[in-house]
């Protein structure tokens, strides 16, 4: 009984390790796509898109070094960048999809925030790519645990 | 090394090698179809643009006018990148001479852009258009926005600038002058500008070969696309 509840707690120690590397992976695909989308598809990229790329680059290398020293203090460093990140996404969001008005929108830089440049399977565009990248980034930080 | 440290680079680099794979497959494709789809292509696909908007008839042309490949440029005589490329692009039209002719179309997007194209404009009704071009290209220092320079001490007139430009080039100054001061060309360049958005150019220069987009800018990738179509 206490053996398997012993193995059972070394699965979930290891589930909460591996959150480290599902949050700085979807770091890592957030910065080359977007990255993608602006050097190699040419889209120019908004201003709130700059903004949201401010606080997810620097994630990459954050939580990589978190990970490398097995660090549990790692989330406290990331998360504030990441609910900044998420925070903006989520106006972003609100603004692409009509929930507040455009004109609120800080928008300069020659393209709006809300025009469309991808929508695939009808739905996925990058602003909802970013509120999700942002928001399982949280998540996993959150539930990141170092083993001893 | 730490286990972490390995499985971060193994992981960084599987990204990197599939970021650089899809950027060269998503390039060839883009590069692979022209934006316009001209008459003879009869592979059904269509396209709402008109080939008038890649090559319109009063643009300047340097090269013979049938020429297999057409390359269209669309610049800015104030953009530092399409003065430092200009050599490059006579060179390669020299390299392929007479196979390669060039169209000159204008992406204004720099404060003296409109004036300066102008200028160019009215120095090819005394038949010294490309001269101008290549002396406002070299001389961009001395009248061109630059990017990232401190503001010159005492920053020279533009006018008294472009007057000596066409003195230099012994044009008749007066008639270079009244083209400026009747924006003689305003309609040309608004309506450049306007191609140039439908065709979706955000930069200069970019260029077209016989209306294929070029994708990456460079000397390589140029030549490359034009390889391809004289193949053809």
């Amino acid at each position: 009984m206490g053996n398997t509840e012993r193995i059972g707690n070394q699965g979930n120690a290891n589930l909460f390790e591996a959150l480290a590397y599902v949050a700085w992976i979807v770091a890592l695909l957030s910065t080359v796509g977007s990255l993608f989308f602006s050097e190699v598809m040419n889209f120019p990229p908004c201003a709130l898109c700059w903004y949201q790329r401010i606080a997810v680059y620097p994630l990459v290398l954050i939580i990589g070094a978190g990970i490398v020293l097995r660090d549990a203090r790692m989330k406290y460093y990331a998360l504030p960048l990441c609910l900044c990140g998420l925070a903006l996404a989520v106006y972003h969001n609100l603004l692409y999809y009509g929930v507040v008005s455009e004109t609120l929108a800080p928008c300069s830089q020659g393209v709006s925030c809300t025009e469309t440049q991808i929508e695939w399977f009808g739905f996925v565009t990058i602003p909802l790519l970013s509120l999700a990248a942002f928001a399982v980034i949280a998540l996993c930080l959150l539930f990141y645990k170092p083993k001893e | 090394m730490s286990k972490e440290i390995k499985i971060l680079a193994l992981i960084v680099l599987v990204v990197a090698i599939v970021a650089v794979l899809g950027a060269n497959y998503y390039r060839k494709a883009m590069e692979s179809a022209p934006v316009i789809v001209n008459k003879n292509n009869n592979s059904g696909k269509k396209s709402s643009i008109s080939p008038e908007t890649l090559v319109r008839p009063d643009s300047a042309t340097l090269g013979v006018p049938d020429a297999p490949v057409t390359l269209v440029e669309f610049l800015d005589p104030e953009c530092e990148a399409c003065a430092a490329f200009s050599p490059v692009v006579k060179k390669i039209l020299k390299d392929y001479d007479p196979k390669v002719r060039l169209v000159v179309r204008y992406m204004p997007l720099h404060p003296n852009s409109l004036r300066a194209a102008t200028l160019t404009e009215a120095a090819g009704e005394q038949g010294k258009y490309w001269e101008m071009q290549e002396l406002l290209f070299k001389r961009h220092a001395e009248w061109g926005e630059r990017h990232g320079a401190p503001p010159t001490a005492q920053p020279q007139n533009i006018d008294t600038l472009f007057e000596k430009y066409a003195m230099e080039l012994g044009l008749d100054v007066e008639k270079v002058n009244d083209a400026i001061r009747e924006n003689r060309y305003q309609a040309k360049l608004e309506r450049d500008r306007r191609d140039g958005q439908t065709l979706g150019v955000r930069k200069t220069p970019s260029f077209f070969v016989n209306g294929r987009m070029l994708m990456r800018f460079g000397e390589y990738d140029l030549r490359a696309l034009i390889e391809d179509e004289l193949k053809k």
